[in-house]
């Protein structure tokens, strides 16, 4: 029971590595979703402060340019002050124009000079520096072009005062080009410094102002400014001089730059504004590392909470599977406590002695068996057993022997029964047998037969006794004697009495006519029988016949019964034969026919329609001549018509005595009465032989009635003698129908009447009464 | 651009007019005097300073002082040399390439200092000082070797042509290629700041704007370790132009020793004690050592 209920174990245990998968998948899932997005994000956020620096590198790299531009345009304006027609040529100007200057903070030096480099102003003593020729050589010939060729940067002199001071070469022309000359003005960086020394850019920030040809005019740093005119800085990023952002070393092994170079418009400089890498990305670097230790710290938590959900898992995993086994033991004990409720209710139900079944349980058992029998085509038997002289036994060698004796019996029975008979003792010596699922009513008589031989052999060692012992046995028929287990039981009772008496050691039939032996002494019988007629203990019972096609009852068979004060009501089988012997037959014969004429005449003075009666002739009455005489004589007596009175004789007696009854039937006949052909099919007689003699109707013996729905043997007899009797212009009744199968079968063959247990059993006068008060039958 | 060429051109005829009354070879009277500062510190800071100096020669010449605004030592000797400038405050380096460029150029005052952390009360003389953070591990100066320093000005005494002069004679070798890299800061409070936030190993400043700078908080005295230092240097003189009359000259040299409010709030501004008459002998060591320089 638990196994079908519950299979939790088995199903928990997958459900449980499932859920622990899961488990430890999302939080590897978790965890890998939030560093990929993590790391992504920090990817992102570096870009993001690279290209945030970078921009500010851009403005502010334009700022100055358009700052250096404008100092420029200036100084282009001082130029072309110069040129002016009321400056042209006098060298008083130049000095006006320094003093001019003097006012402008990114200017400081003003000096005018010929194509030649020499001096125009008298005040200073001093040339043209002599790094500047090259370039005034450059202005004299470009001084026609456009842009800024008017304009060159020079380098300042290497004199540590003048390191700040940068010349700007600026032509000047007068109408005519009379008076050309050059201007140098002196740009002062110390202007620039001061202008962006509290600018933020940083520990490793860098701002270089270049010529375009890539020397390095200055540099300024967080600190301040750095000028090297040396021309070593010219390296290979300064070359390729280019506008625009670039990430590169500025020095082979240092530090990478992120630098942003703006050309100052129409003038030959650039700016170049540069941070290491380092320096930017340092916030973000610790941020990073915050983040990736923070994130460290929240994989480990995952990792660690991760495993102490699993071990609450598991923890409650090892409850649950507590549970269970503590679930598992307990089903174990509602099973035990079943088994031991079974136990204790076969100990209810059981002989403890025997292990049989004991009243109670055979009731049951039997009720539930005779339900299904009525069901059922099977034939089914309670026989009664009792030992003969078991009190006897039980004195002489103790009880302890007669308990062994009952163990033997029980044995014995369970060995050579079936399975399915149900075998009991009802307390005592008596025990009682249901036989069941028989397939013919004669298996019956050979089951019984086979109890009484194997109870009936020795004991060969009962605690050292050789025991030998005899049953009793009344055999009850199932549906024949009784319908109901209460009656069947009763019966087979009685029939296990008659037993006793019939002399122990034998088996005895409720209904006498299945008995094969004597039920009692011949003598003691034959003595009883002379008074049976005197002290009227016989009895007529009436079998009904219906028609088959009219549904109506058509008649009945007067059927013998010996109401004898011991024995019962003992059967014709058990006493005609005896009767016959003696001689007492005619006398039974004879009262016979008077019963049964005043019966007639009893109903018919009760003013019902009587319907005839078929009294049974036994062979012997064949040799009273006066036998038809006498049946008239009745019939006249009671004033009946001779319609209402038939006979039935035996096959077998019409052949014994053949020349006597060939006579007598022709003379009964002639009387008006109708004859029938008792036991159809069990003798010998061929219907050529039939034929020959006076026969109104013959009766299929109830064998063939019995077997015509299994056996086709059977069915095809049956239905090929009721074709030839209906040729030879008989009617055809069968007897022993027992069920509908047989009877619906039969009245597809054609059959004209019936007679059986399953349309009415032999009734006492009374209740054949009630037949002719409603002889149809139209539920049948 | 043409309306502000045109507008340049008329404010220098309207200028000619007045530099035109002084012709050559007579005496100059200057009205207004103009006055410069050479770049120390904070110009803004340093001018008003020099507030009280100024209205106290306003009150004794009886006319304005005009301050010419620079952007660096070098811009005041420019304009010194080129007429632009009348009176100024320099110091002995920048005094002493003005004087190389100009004969008549004149120092004719100084003052004592008051005593501070690094300056000796009542000195005439100050030093370059090579300094670093108390808290780094630089103890001898060969540990700044290749390591970066500040310098004030090219044309800063303490701050630039001492160091490169007397500093490399005495690690033997030029500054430049002693130390890593040399940034010029503009000004001797910005070299403190510079190395308060570590942008330089060390830095080259005169004793008195070390204590200026400690007087005005930049850094505080113990946070500063001194590794070397300078023979004494003159204090910084008040020059004149040669060509000035030499009325204004009498009466600008009384201004400075005249005993008013002014001055003595001038003097308390300068940290000095008084005003001490100086001539060129002062700056004639000095100036020796520069034009070595210059060869």
């Amino acid at each position: 029971m638990s196994n079908d209920l519950f299979h939790p174990s088995k199903l928990f245990k997958n459900r449980w590595f499932l859920l622990r998968s899961a488990i430890l998948l999302s939080a590897a899932l978790l965890l890998l979703g939030i560093w990929a997005f993590a790391l992504s994000r920090l990817e992102m956020e570096r870009q993001l402060v690279v290209e945030h620096a970078s921009i500010s590198q851009r403005n502010l790299a334009e700022i100055i340019s358009q700052n250096l531009r404008r100092l420029l345009d200036s100084s282009a304006q001082y130029a072309q002050i110069l040129e002016s027609p009321s400056y042209a040529g006098n060298s008083r100007s130049v000095e006006n124009l320094s003093s001019l200057i003097s006012g402008d903070r990114a200017f400081n030096r003003a000096a005018f000079f010929d194509a030649r480099g020499k001096r125009f102003d008298s005040k200073s003593t001093a040339g043209l520096p002599p790094g500047l020729l090259r370039e005034v050589k450059q202005l004299t010939k470009k001084n026609d072009e456009e842009g800024f060729s008017n304009l060159v940067v020079g380098l300042p002199s290497g004199a540590p005062e003048d390191m700040w001071q940068v010349p700007l070469l600026l032509t000047v022309r007068s109408v005519g080009d009379r008076h050309f000359g050059i201007l140098v003005l002196h740009l002062d960086l110390g202007y620039l410094l001061q202008q962006y020394r509290d600018i933020e850019i940083g520990r490793s920030g860098l701002i270089r102002i270049l010529k375009q040809d890539g020397i390095e005019l200055a540099r300024a740093r967080a600190g301040g400014l750095e000028i090297n005119h040396t021309g070593k800085n010219k390296n290979d990023f300064d070359q390729a001089l280019m506008a625009g952002t670039r990430i590169s070393a500025q020095a082979q092994d240092g530090p990478v730059y992120l630098s942003n170079v703006n050309f100052v418009k129409t003038y030959p400089l650039a700016v170049d504004v540069g941070q290491e890498m380092d320096e930017i990305l340092s916030n973000f670097h610790s941020r990073q590392q915050k983040y990736v230790i923070t994130l460290l710290i929240f994989s480990v938590v995952v990792v660690l909470l991760t495993f102490v959900i699993i071990g609450a898992l598991r923890r409650q995993k090892s409850y649950i599977d507590a549970i269970i086994s503590s679930e598992k033991e307990k089903y174990l004990l509602i099973e035990q406590l079943e088994l031991e409720k079974l136990h204790a209710l076969e100990l209810a139900s059981n002989d403890h002695l025997t292990g049989l079944h004991n009243r109670r349980m055979f009731m049951s058992l039997a009720e539930s068996h005779l339900a299904r029998a009525v069901r059922s085509r099977k034939h089914y038997a309670l026989a009664f057993l009792d030992l003969d002289r078991f009190k006897a036994i039980n004195d002489s060698l103790g009880h302890h022997v007669g308990d062994l004796l009952l163990q033997g019996v029980a044995g014995r029975l369970q060995k050579h029964l079936r399975q399915s008979d149900v075998i009991a003792r009802l307390g005592g010596d008596e025990f009682v047998v249901l036989i069941t699922g028989l397939e013919k009513e004669d298996d019956v008589v050979e089951v019984a037969q086979k109890l009484v031989e194997i109870v009936g052999e020795p004991f060969a060692d009962l605690d050292g006794h050789e025991v030998h012992v005899s049953p009793s046995i009344g055999v009850a028929v199932f549906p024949r004697d009784a319908d109901d287990l209460d009656t069947l039981i009763r019966h087979a009772d009685l029939a296990m009495y008659q037993s006793k008496r019939a002399g122990r050691g034998c088996c005895t039939f409720f209904d006498a006519a299945m008995n094969t032996h004597e039920p009692s002494g011949a003598y003691d019988t034959e003595q009883k029988l002379a008074h049976a007629i005197e002290a009227d203990q016989f009895r007529l019972y009436f079998q009904p016949k219906l028609d088959l096609h009219t549904h109506r009852v058509s008649g009945f068979e007067a059927l013998i019964r010996w109401e004898h004060p011991t024995q019962g009501l003992v059967f014709p089988k058990d006493f005609i034969p005896l009767a016959e012997k003696t001689g007492q037959i005619f006398q039974i014969g004879n009262w016979v026919i008077a019963a049964a004429c005043r019966q007639l005449h009893e109903w018919q003075g009760e003013g019902l329609t009587t319907l005839p009666i078929a009294i049974n002739l036994s062979g012997r009455q064949f040799l009273d001549k006066s036998l038809p005489e006498r049946l008239v004589r009745h019939l006249n007596e009671f004033g009946l018509d001779s319609g209402l009175l038939q006979v039935e004789v035996t096959e077998s007696s019409l052949i014994e005595r053949i020349e006597e009854a060939g006579s007598m039937l022709s003379e009964i006949r002639a009387a008006g009465i109708k004859i029938s052909l008792d036991d159809f099919g069990n003798g010998y007689s061929s219907l050529n032989y039939i034929k020959t003699l006076p026969i109104d109707v013959i009766k299929i013996d109830r064998g063939f009635v019995h077997d015509i729905v299994n056996s086709y043997d059977d069915s095809v007899i049956v239905l090929s003698a009721i074709t030839l009797a209906h040729n030879l212009g008989m009617r055809v009744i069968a007897e022993g129908v027992e069920t509908r199968a047989q009877l619906v079968h039969l009245k597809t063959g054609g059959c004209d009447e019936i007679q059986g247990y399953y349309f009415a059993r032999p009734l006492p006068a009374d209740e054949a009464r009630e037949w002719l008060m409603n002889p149809t039958r139209e539920d049948l | 651009m043409k309306l502000i060429i045109r507008t340049i051109i008329t404010i220098l005829f309207l200028a000619q007019g007045s530099l035109l009354a002084a012709a050559p070879g007579k005496c100059e009277d200057p009205d207004p005097l103009r006055f410069s500062l050479i770049t120390r510190k904070d110009p803004i800071k340093q001018l008003e300073d020099h507030r009280p100096l100024l209205r106290q020669l306003e009150k004794q010449l009886g006319r304005r002082i005009s301050v010419v605004q620079v952007s660096s030592y070098g811009a005041v000797i420019e304009g010194l040399v080129a007429n632009s400038i009348d009176l100024a405050s320099m110091g002995p380096g920048s005094y002493a390439i003005a004087r190389s460029r100009d004969e008549s150029i004149t120092p004719f005052v100084t003052w004592s200092m008051q005593g501070g952390t690094f300056v000796k009360a009542n000195s005439l003389s100050y030093n370059s000082l090579l300094i670093v953070l108390a808290s780094s591990t630089f103890k001898r100066i060969e540990d700044l070797r290749s390591h970066n320093i500040s310098l004030t000005d090219p044309a800063s005494t303490s701050g630039g042509v001492i160091p490169r002069a007397e500093f490399s004679k005495a690690v033997g070798q030029p500054l430049d290629d002693f130390v890593g890299r040399v940034t010029y800061s503009g000004g001797h409070d910005r070299s403190v700041i510079a190395l308060g936030k570590r942008q330089v190993d060390a830095a080259f400043v005169a004793s008195e704007h070390l204590d200026q700078a400690i007087r005005d908080g930049l850094v505080k005295a113990t946070e500063i370790r001194v590794l070397w230092e300078s023979s004494p240097i003159p204090h910084d003189p008040f020059v004149y132009r040669g060509k000035l009359c030499p009325e204004l000259k009498a009466k600008i040299r009384g201004a400075f020793f005249s005993d008013t409010p002014e001055m003595r709030e001038m003097l308390r501004n300068l940290k000095g004690d008084r005003f001490v008459p100086v001539t060129d002998d002062a700056y004639r060591q000095i100036r020796e050592v520069m034009l070595r320089e210059q060869k």
